[in-house]
């Protein structure tokens, strides 16, 4: 809208605060928490029944057998969390080294090291726009016969999904990383280079203890975007509905959870069940979400405070 | 008088536009030089030469002939055929250096000296706190932080900071120190301070400074080194031999117009 914004003549827009683009606005943001609002209200509505009528086979047990009336989703609710935290495990560190290898080049590298840094950085910007399914395909074919042959199994399993998660959270947790310390590390420079620390020294000694927020922030909403993919446990996880006990073995996620049964039922008590994922999910992602931002808050009035 | 930085026609270029056009320069190893010139002329770049820090900006060339005495006679500082310099964490630690703004790390005023001192100068846990009281003490800091070591650098005033960022680099024990417009974002008082501390250190260190100000060139320098256009123009030998006017017209401005 901003265009017609700047066509409206300045006195005209502040004086009679009927400014198309503030009602527009307005509107946009007023549908957008009406409806966030709803779908709460919805998920809720569907959810509490389900909740409330507790029977053998409900939400809560343990097994998933419909046939029999189990509709247990307490091993997809595991499996969720486990994949999320392992692939975490795996991003978040790798995460971490390759943004200070990319900020902390060493002074009188070739050229070849400095390029290679360029083109990584590049990458890593790339990969954010690269479709899930992409990645779900490609390991398909190239990850999972070498998980096969490394640890038995299928192949489709906890592991072959955790480290494609891990792939796909990494720009997330680079780009973020980046943002909140390589400002930090420019303020260091050039007076910390004077003194004989390296870029490494710095960012281990000053950066990084500094920047705890940024730290856990990443990892906050590395786990939120671990936690809410669904197409790569769904192609690689194997969906056993089982409680996840080797690495080896597949697991199920409440997202391929909910994927899956959507496809093949309408109705009854496999559907209402869905209903108990959907406000799991949305807990989980509502709470890194607000987690995430009380950090973001926090950090940035910090920052105005600290510095001069 | 053994010299402590020698110079000979020594080229920067950033990507490619010349900064410092063919520097050739003796300074002895007691007392200030002042490096003084309009803004742009290349005074900062000469000075970084010293430490090899142009190297840390994108597109920047070095040549000439670089020697300096760190203690062991004179050395190249930069690589040549059949030239192996100090690698460059222990070149900076010889050549301390301090910046126009005071940039005190973002940790507590002990760890400030303590933190370089450990990792860039090895020095031993042992002798830690000594070190850095002693290097308090040189500059005239010990007395207002003694019992407030531990609280953030930060919250010192800006002349306190900018003492600190010289207790900082005389605790490496440097060789030369190399100083860029020390006083620049300093009042009146704290200027007075730093200049004091600044006479008392050229007593045993050689120290090379730049300078934004007349009066304090002609005050503190032992010798003045005029550049223009990335070239030295003039050098003046010995203090009160040069007015502040006779100096503006060798800069070719208005003394207040040399900012």
């Amino acid at each position: 809208m901003k265009p017609s914004s700047s066509a409206v003549p300045a006195e005209e827009r502040g004086a009679s605060g009927r400014d198309p683009a503030r009602s527009v606005l307005r509107f946009a943001a007023g549908i957008a928490v009406l409806g966030i609002l709803l779908l709460f209200l919805m998920i809720i509505a569907f959810a509490l029944p389900v909740f409330t009528e507790q029977s053998a086979g409900g939400p809560f047990s343990r097994i998933w057998a419909p046939g029999q009336g189990q509709f247990g989703i307490q091993a997809m609710i595991a499996g969720s969390l486990v994949l999320a935290l392992s692939a975490l495990c795996i991003g978040w560190p790798f995460g971490l080294v390759l943004c200070c290898w990319l900020f902390c080049p060493v002074n009188g590298q070739s050229g070849f090291a400095r390029s290679a840094r360029s083109i990584v950085g590049f990458l890593v910007r790339i990969m954010t726009a690269i479709p899930t399914v992409v990645y779900g395909f490609a390991a398909v074919f190239l990850l999972t016969p070498l998980v096969r042959e490394t640890v038995g199994g299928t192949g489709f399993c906890w592991l072959s999904a955790a480290l494609m998660l891990a792939v796909l959270i990494l720009p997330t947790i680079v780009l973020l990383l980046s943002a909140g310390l390589a400002p930090r590390l420019e303020r260091l420079l050039p007076g910390g280079l004077a003194l004989g620390f390296t870029r490494m020294d710095l960012m281990w000694f000053f950066v990084l203890p500094e920047a705890k927020k940024t730290l856990f922030s990443s990892l906050v909403l590395g786990f939120g975007r671990a936690v809410g993919d669904t197409l790569i446990p769904l192609m690689l996880a194997g969906n056993a509905p089982q409680m996840p006990y080797a690495c080896s073995a597949g697991l199920r996620t409440l997202t391929a959870h909910m994927a899956m049964v959507t496809s093949n039922e309408v109705g009854g008590a496999a559907y209402n069940s869905l209903f108990m994922a959907g406000a799991l999910l949305l807990l989980i992602n509502a709470l890194v979400s607000l987690c995430a931002c009380r950090l973001e808050c926090s950090s940035r009035q910090e920052r105005k405070g600290g510095r001069r | 008088m053994k010299a402590a930085v020698e110079m000979e026609d020594v080229h920067v270029a950033f990507n490619g536009r010349d900064v410092v056009r063919g520097v050739s320069a003796s300074l002895p190893d007691r007392g200030i030089s002042v490096i003084i010139g309009r803004s742009g002329c290349g005074k900062t770049t000469l000075l970084r030469v010293l430490n090899r820090l142009n190297e840390e900006f994108p597109g920047c060339r070095t040549s000439g002939r670089v020697e300096l005495n760190l203690g062991a006679g004179p050395e190249a500082v930069y690589p040549a055929p059949g030239v192996r310099p100090r690698p460059l964490p222990e070149l900076r630690r010889l050549v301390g250096m301090v910046f126009q703004s005071p940039n005190v790390f973002p940790v507590s005023v002990f760890h400030n000296i303590a933190i370089p001192l450990l990792t860039v100068a090895e020095c031993p846990k042992s002798e830690l706190a000594d070190r850095v009281r002693k290097a308090l003490e040189d500059v005239g800091l010990w007395k207002d932080v003694m019992e407030r070591l531990h609280m953030p650098a930060e919250h010192l005033s800006g002349g306190q900071q900018q003492r600190l960022c010289l207790a900082r680099a005389l605790a490496l024990e440097p060789s030369i120190l190399l100083l860029d417009e020390p006083t620049a974002s300093l009042d009146v008082h704290a200027t007075a301070e730093v200049e004091e501390l600044l006479r008392n250190l050229a007593e045993r260190y050689p120290l090379i400074m730049v300078s934004h100000s007349l009066r304090q060139a002609l005050q503190m320098g032992d010798r003045l080194l005029v550049m223009e256009n990335g070239m030295l123009t003039h050098r003046l030998e010995g203090r009160a031999s040069t007015t502040e006017r006779e100096l503006s017209g060798l800069l070719g401005v208005a003394p207040e117009r040399l900012l």
